[in-house]
């Protein structure tokens, strides 16, 4: 349906240390397409910054090499990569007006002063922020500097607009707010966004792609849906969204589903993405929202009985801790009902999950 | 956007209102009172401490007692003389009893030191007469002064007489521009002679100016250094710029008296390198003078320039680059105005202290390069005219004034104008 996706940044073997000894990103093979919003998501120290300064040219690349439309930027200074950035601490200039900062690449643009009034203008409409031209930074809210710094990333119309966790600073329902806007924009303008965070929920709403970092490596990357319903490895399982994990071992295989038997002896069902042996170690990963308490359905192929420890109180669902299979860090997320709603700790229910919703893993 | 909380409910004030306003107006009261009974100490410390000195600065330029103590009368007949043509026999007759009883007590000395100041000669022509002043007998005594020096009979003296009568005079604050008060009252150019005190003024921004350019040049690049490099870096290069606080001012100017000799370590060192053939004069001259005082002054523009650019985030050039300027666009647009009001802060520090800079260029400089503050040390402590020194020191104090408003208005330049 789509035409081929056409590639506007490649990174090829990209490696980067800063004392000579670890490598904070490591054989890093990512492709940007244009128009795409792509999102590198990892914790803290994953080297999600660096990846972006490496891209915006703030920092030598140690080994590799980063394409921008298949040239190198090997030798391109920072100021000519044509790229808007989104600091996370917005770097407006403080000394200059809501406007002058907008303008400021038009200015270094050498556009005319008429060209640079319709754009500037434009481009605080886009953001809301009509009539406030005069201001300086420190008169703005945090979400106005916000969307002043995006009018300033976007208005010269660049190949790319970097942001590192543009909204880290904002509280949590400006951030909400921020997160569609940002999307909307990149659905109106068409531009490709490279895009930091390490906020899960964040990367989930508004990508187009998530690349999951740890420890300077790629784990997965592919759409919202993918990772988090068909996620790689442990780590990404854990990273994105709740999730229970169990540990135990491979005991059957029958075509994409296998048994493993845990740790207590229960045996479980579940898919598994990639070929394994008999015996193998195995990690089973299940979403709270996939475990269901008092299963009626048929396909429910893993069920058990379990014992509430604990219900808090969502408001549209409900966060049941149970022990089962030994444990007790068994994490459930029933829809408000009349049944979940009664719930009490001590009782007795009987849980369930369909094989299909549990993805045997790799350990870690 | 959002309304002022205090207009949504205006127009609703009633008389309920009004008694809270007397509330609220009562309490900021007392509370205003209180927090001057707090500052009061602070307030009377600095009206002691600051305003005191200048205060008294004023009352020396002006004060003018000491014919008036030494010989009242006299003053007191020359005040009502108009100065037209020489004065009656009854002024000789005064002038002749005072420098008697003067001469004998041994206070006509301090009359005399005070009319050299009109005329140089005076004081030796005073003393002269009061040493003869015993073959005056009696009247005429117009004849009998003007027989033992017949300067008397010149008006120009008998004018100078007026001029020191006191007990306020305006001589000393005109003498520092380089003007004079006639005998008519009006005011003019001093006499050629005594016209070196705007001179010494010029001399004394001009020296300050370079220190400053001097200072500028060198201390910007190296607030930069301090602020931007690595931490333990930054933390060394500070120590360098501090440790010359840690010593006093005349010890660093002594070091540098030992430097910067014919036959010191800068033209020894210059001379072994090879770079000159002959040893260079860096001393008592104004060369060393701008060498000693760029390196006395230096960590006062480098301080708040380090303070101010330490705030700057290395994110600010990022962005700017990211935006497409480069370095130097960046850097005049983006980093240099937001540095002004350190560097405006800096300045003025600098200038000011260099403004009263005394003993560098007295230890440093030739006769050449002596600055304001010589001419009141000279008038202080050698000649004891405390009028004459208090007058150059209201003159060093108003031009250090008249640098504030450009101070102002950089700082605020730096962020309204510039940007
Ligand atoms: N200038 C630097 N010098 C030395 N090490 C650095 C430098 N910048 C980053 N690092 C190290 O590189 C690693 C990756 O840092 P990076 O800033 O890219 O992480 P990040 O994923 O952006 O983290 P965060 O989410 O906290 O911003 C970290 O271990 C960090 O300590
Ligand atoms: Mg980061």
């Amino acid at each position: 349906m789509a035409p081929e996706p056409e590639v506007l940044v490649r990174f090829r073997d990209v490696e980067k240390t800063y004392d000579g000894r670890v490598n904070v990103v490591d054989r890093l093979n990512l492709e940007i397409c244009r128009g795409e919003f792509l999102t590198l998501l990892g914790p803290s120290g994953s080297g999600k910054t660096t990846i972006l300064l490496m891209l915006a040219g703030f920092e030598a690349v140690t080994a590799g090499d980063i394409a921008l439309n298949d040239r190198s930027l090997r030798n391109v200074p920072p100021f000519r990569r044509n790229m808007g950035i989104v600091f996370q601490n917005y770097a407006l200039f403080p000394h200059k007006s809501v406007f002058q900062n907008v303008a400021f690449p038009l200015v270094q643009r050498r556009n005319s002063k008429s060209a640079i009034r319709q754009k500037v203008e434009a481009a605080l409409r886009m953001v809301d922020l009509s009539g406030l031209d005069d201001r300086r930074p420190n008169q703005l809210s945090g979400g106005q500097q916000q969307r002043v710094a995006l009018a300033r990333a976007l208005v010269f119309e660049p190949e790319i607009v970097l942001m590192d966790e543009p909204l880290g600073a904002l509280d949590k329902k400006l951030r909400e707010q921020m997160q569609i806007e940002i999307k909307h924009l990149h659905e109106e303008l068409g531009m490709t966004v490279a895009y930091v965070t390490h906020d899960q929920g964040e990367a989930l709403t508004m990508s187009d792609r998530v690349a999951i970092m740890n420890e300077g490596l790629i784990q997965q990357v592919g759409s919202p849906h993918e990772v988090y319903e068909e996620p790689a490895n442990a780590f990404v399982a854990n990273f994105i969204g709740e999730n229970n994990s169990f540990e135990g071992r491979i005991e059957s295989i029958s075509g994409s589903e296998c048994a493993v038997r845990l740790a207590n002896g229960d045996v479980v069902r579940a898919r598994s993405a990639t070929p394994r042996a008999k015996g193998d170690a195995a990690v089973l990963s299940l979403r709270p929202e996939r475990l269901v308490i008092d299963p009626d359905a048929d396909d429910v192929a893993n069920r058990f009985g379990a014992t509430v420890v604990e219900v808090i109180y969502f408001g549209a669902h409900n966060r049941v801790r149970l022990a089962m299979t030994g444990r007790d860090d068994i994490i459930a997320l029933a829809p408000a009902s009349t049944r979940s709603d009664a719930l009490a700790p001590g009782e007795t229910v009987e849980v369930g999950w369909s094989p299909k919703h549990c993805r045997v893993l790799a350990p870690e | 956007m959002n309304a002022p909380a205090g207009i949504a409910g205006e127009g609703k004030a009633g008389p309920a209102d009004r008694s809270l306003e007397t509330k609220l107006r009562r309490a900021e009261r007392r509370r205003s009172l209180n927090a001057f009974l707090l500052v009061a100490p602070l307030l009377l410390f600095i009206v002691v401490v600051f305003a005191g000195p200048i205060l008294s600065l004023l009352y020396f330029s002006v004060d003018d007692p000491k014919l008036a103590e030494v010989m009242p009368l006299t003053a007191e007949t020359v005040a009502e003389w108009d100065g037209a043509e020489l004065p009656g026999e009854e002024a000789f007759a005064t002038v002749v009893e005072e420098i008697r009883t003067g001469y004998s007590n041994r206070t006509v000395a301090a009359a005399a030191m005070r009319l050299n100041y009109e005329i140089s000669g005076f004081r030796s022509m005073v003393m002269r007469t009061g040493r003869k002043i015993s073959r005056i007998e009696g009247p005429p005594y117009k004849e009998a002064l003007i027989g033992l020096d017949k300067r008397w009979g010149d008006i120009t003296y008998w004018r100078a007489i007026k001029a020191s009568a006191g007990p306020y005079t305006t001589r000393y604050l005109l003498a520092a521009v380089d003007l004079q008060r006639r005998w008519d009252g009006s005011i003019g150019a001093a006499p050629p002679e005594r016209t070196i005190y705007i001179d010494y003024l010029k001399r004394t921004f001009w020296i300050s100016f370079w220190v400053l350019a001097f200072c500028i040049a060198i201390g910007y690049p190296m607030a930069f250094l301090i602020a931007t490099s690595e931490k333990r870096w930054s933390r060394f290069l500070l120590v360098l710029v501090l440790l010359p606080f840690w010593t006093s001012l005349l010890v660093r100017t002594a070091a540098w008296v030992v430097l910067l000799q014919n036959k010191g370590i800068v033209n020894d060192s210059l001379l072994y390198m090879d770079f000159i053939d002959e040893p260079l004069t860096l001393i008592f001259n104004r060369t060393g003078v701008y060498i000693a005082m760029v390196h006395i002054l230096l960590p006062f523009l480098v301080l708040p320039l380090y303070a101010v650019m330490r705030n700057i985030p290395a994110s600010q050039m990022r962005a700017a680059a990211s935006l497409g300027a480069k370095p130097l666009a960046a850097f005049l647009s983006v980093y240099l105005p937001q540095t002004l009001p350190g560097l405006g802060a800096g300045c003025i520090l600098v200038f000011i202290l260099s403004l009263g800079f005394y003993i560098t260029p007295a230890l440093i400089g030739g006769a050449s390069d002596q600055m304001l503050s010589y001419l009141i040390a000279e008038f202080a402590t050698r000649t004891g005219n405390w009028g004459m020194a208090s007058a150059i020191a209201i003159l060093l104090l108003l031009s250090v004034a008249a640098l504030y408003p450009i101070y102002r208005g950089l700082v605020r330049g730096g962020s309204l104008r510039l940007g």
